[in-house]
């Protein structure tokens, strides 16, 4: 049943999105021209229709399911990598880290430079990874850094510092 | 010309020559097996060195580089799910499960021959049929390119799972995602909200590093296996058995490489894309693609290996670059004081053929190196969770800042991390969103320049027989896809 609350809820999320991007974001933000015999306006109105008609078939897909009890609206995954299956409270939580810590490497990279941000977020990217063993995460700190910095800075002369 | 070839050979194997190749193939395929690195970027990296290079060893060592770089990518594909290049973005779909379930080795070695393979065959084409193939690929005007990508579209079915209309939201996604940036006609902008980091649209490389790579660390997060190692280790490589039971698929890539690579503008990854699905779409079991099916690995490696061939055909037959590579190798022809097209093959005889033996060679020492690579790669299957998935979100952002020295490309790069996260979660299928976003360019500039060129009128597209044919295999492809889908749902 969580299932197909999620499609419910993605059908939603994705028909507020059409109707947000045909009704605002594309007369605000796609400029009109007649030097073509198609406006630039075209392609975005036509893939967000057909977002909008797409969208509307999964909420009914999802609702008729829902009112029939049924759970088979969502079939397996197909395409996609294996979906973790042993997750503790703290797991939960864990990606939402792992996103805060690199937006704070991004950050430190820009301001502080490759060589103070890298050991740093690695490190603590590490420790939310469940690794305890100070060698290790020394180590791997420093191999890290050491590779890339002479990989990109020296070897690819991409200005890192 | 077996007498030149002959000549073209004896002037490439000098112990320099041999040498050169050598290090451009293993500059390749360590470059490229870095998310975010190119072939175009080893080549343009490459071809200051080879300045003072007479023009025979700097043309081998680009040569080995372009072959390296193609194949390389399959690497972290297979690996770490994270295309290194975007040409093997569909070597993910199937190498990756492969990877999964132990059979890392036999995926890489898979993606290896079927790289050798299609790599030669695209190569004798070049070398027999180079004049020919080239005046049959500039037969493609716009009307044909645009009845290739709907013909392509069908691809979408074939990689969206059991939820079809999942799929073709993520491609709807994906076709909007791609119309960011500056008009392709026109030049205004489109969803730039006045910014200038965006006029150039969203990058195929970061959304692939941010899609694929990314979302895996954060989805593997909500896992308490960081002791644990996340490949199992190799269970031997691939087999001369595996290998011949794909060669149906891996001679149909090649062709289709091949052709694809000859035809401007279109390039690898429409190709792998191309040839993917066509091999699910003839295979007994098509219910195994993208569970780890070999023959998925086999097409996807073998259609965008032959488009190093097939491109070099436009360019040294007529002087036009088949993708952006070629394009970077059509400027180190200019840098070494020769003129790709139809008078080189008149004019500099010697060195033509010295660069068709070059290719050749290159062919034989793609294995060697590769088969070292992947046992130097093969250390990543050792590595724990904890090790792997930090240093993983790390090189990626390296990679994303490397391509383009942009701090703005971490950033999208960190957004299709968190979208690609979240449709995992609500299981809509990444490789959908994908093609949307690959193919909506080359669509979207191919039907506004056939329009232009009919005055509006859409007959264009069929009162061209190319054009027509392709048109009339999408409408059979359709009618196969809605009969098949019917046919499950009635059990």
């Amino acid at each position: 049943m969580l299932k197909i609350k999620r499609d419910l809820h993605a059908g939603i999320f994705l028909f507020a999105s059409s109707l947000i991007i045909f009704f605002f974001l594309i007369p605000q933000f796609v400029e009109q021209s007649t030097a073509s015999s198609m406006s630039p306006r075209f392609f975005p109105k036509f893939a967000t229709i057909i977002m909008g008609v797409l969208s509307l078939g999964l909420i009914l897909r999802s609702w008729k399911a829902l009112k029939l009890g049924r759970d088979d609206a969502e079939p397996a995954d197909q395409g996609n990598a294996a979906q973790p299956v042993n997750r503790s409270w703290l797991s939960r939580y864990r990606p939402f880290v792992i996103i805060g810590l690199l937006i704070a490497y991004f950050i430190g990279f820009e301001h502080i430079g490759f060589l103070w941000a890298t050991p740093v977020v690695t490190a603590a990217l590490m420790v939310s990874f469940g690794e305890r063993s100070p060698k290790v995460i020394i180590a791997t700190c420093v191999v890290v850094t050491t590779v890339l910095f002479f990989l990109f800075e020296k070897g690819l002369n991409v200005p890192l510092t | 010309m077996i007498n030149e070839l002959l000549h073209g050979f004896s002037l490439v194997l000098t112990v320099g020559n041999i040498f050169a190749i050598f290090v451009g193939t293993a500059f390749g395929v360590i470059l490229a097996a870095i998310p975010g690195l190119t072939g175009t970027m080893g080549m343009a990296l490459i071809i200051p060195l080879t300045y003072t290079m007479s023009p025979v060893t700097a043309f081998a060592i680009l040569i080995g580089t372009f072959k390296g770089c193609l194949f390389g990518g399959s690497i972290p594909a297979i690996l770490i799910n994270t295309p290194g290049t975007p040409a093997a973005a569909v070597t993910v779909f199937d190498g990756f499960p492969m990877a999964r379930s132990g059979q890392a080795g036999k995926a890489m070695g898979i993606a290896l021959w079927s790289s050798v393979i299609a790599d030669g065959f695209a190569t004798i084409c070049l070398v027999f049929f180079a004049v020919a193939l080239a005046r049959v690929a500039l037969k493609f005007g716009p009307p044909e390119y645009a009845s290739l990508i709907l013909f392509s579209l069908s691809i979408v079915a074939g990689v969206s799972g059991e939820s079809m209309l999942k799929g073709l939201l993520a491609a709807t996604v994906g076709f909007l995602l791609a119309t960011v940036g500056l008009d392709p006609m026109v030049s205004t902008p489109r969803f730039t909200f006045e910014s200038v980091h965006l006029l150039e649209g969203i990058s195929l490389m970061v959304l692939l590093i941010g899609l694929f790579a990314i979302s895996e660390v954060l989805t593997q997060a909500e896992v308490d296996d960081g002791e644990k190692t996340f490949i199992p280790a190799f269970k031997g490589a691939a087999s001369f058995k595996d290998v011949k039971q794909c060669m149906p698929v891996i001679l149909k890539g090649s062709i289709i490489g091949t052709i694809l690579g000859a035809i401007p503008g279109l390039g690898a990854v429409p190709a792998a894309f191309l040839s993917y699905s066509e091999a699910r779409r003839t295979s007994k079991h098509p219910e195994q693609f993208g569970k780890g099916a070999m023959e998925g690995v086999a097409a996807a490696e073998s259609g965008n290996n032959a488009t190093c061939g097939g491109s070099l055909i436009p360019l040294l037959a007529l002087g036009v670059p088949g993708d952006v590579t070629a394009a970077v190798l059509l400027g180190a022809f200019m840098i070494h004081g020769l003129t790709p097209g139809p008078t080189l093959f008149t004019e500099q005889t010697e060195f033509v053929y010295a660069l068709l033996a070059a290719l050749l060679v290159a062919i034989l020492v793609l294995p060697i190196v590769g088969r070292a690579c992947i046992s130097l790669f093969g250390f990543i299957t050792k590595l724990k969770q904890s090790i792997l998935f930090p240093a993983t979100a790390i090189l990626c952002a390296l990679g994303t800042y490397g391509f383009s020295s942009s701090h703005f490309d971490l950033w999208v790069m960190l957004a299709f991390g968190i979208i690609g996260w979240i449709m995992r979660k609500y299981n809509f299928p990444l490789a959908s969103l994908l093609i949307g976003f690959i193919l909506e360019p080359i669509g979207e500039i191919a039907i506004r320049q056939s329009l232009t060129l009919s005055n509006g009128s859409p007959l264009i597209f069929v009162t061209r027989p190319i054009s027509l044919l392709f048109l009339v295999m999408t409408v059979i492809s359709t009618v196969l896809i809605v009969l098949m889908q019917k046919k499950k749902a009635l059990g």
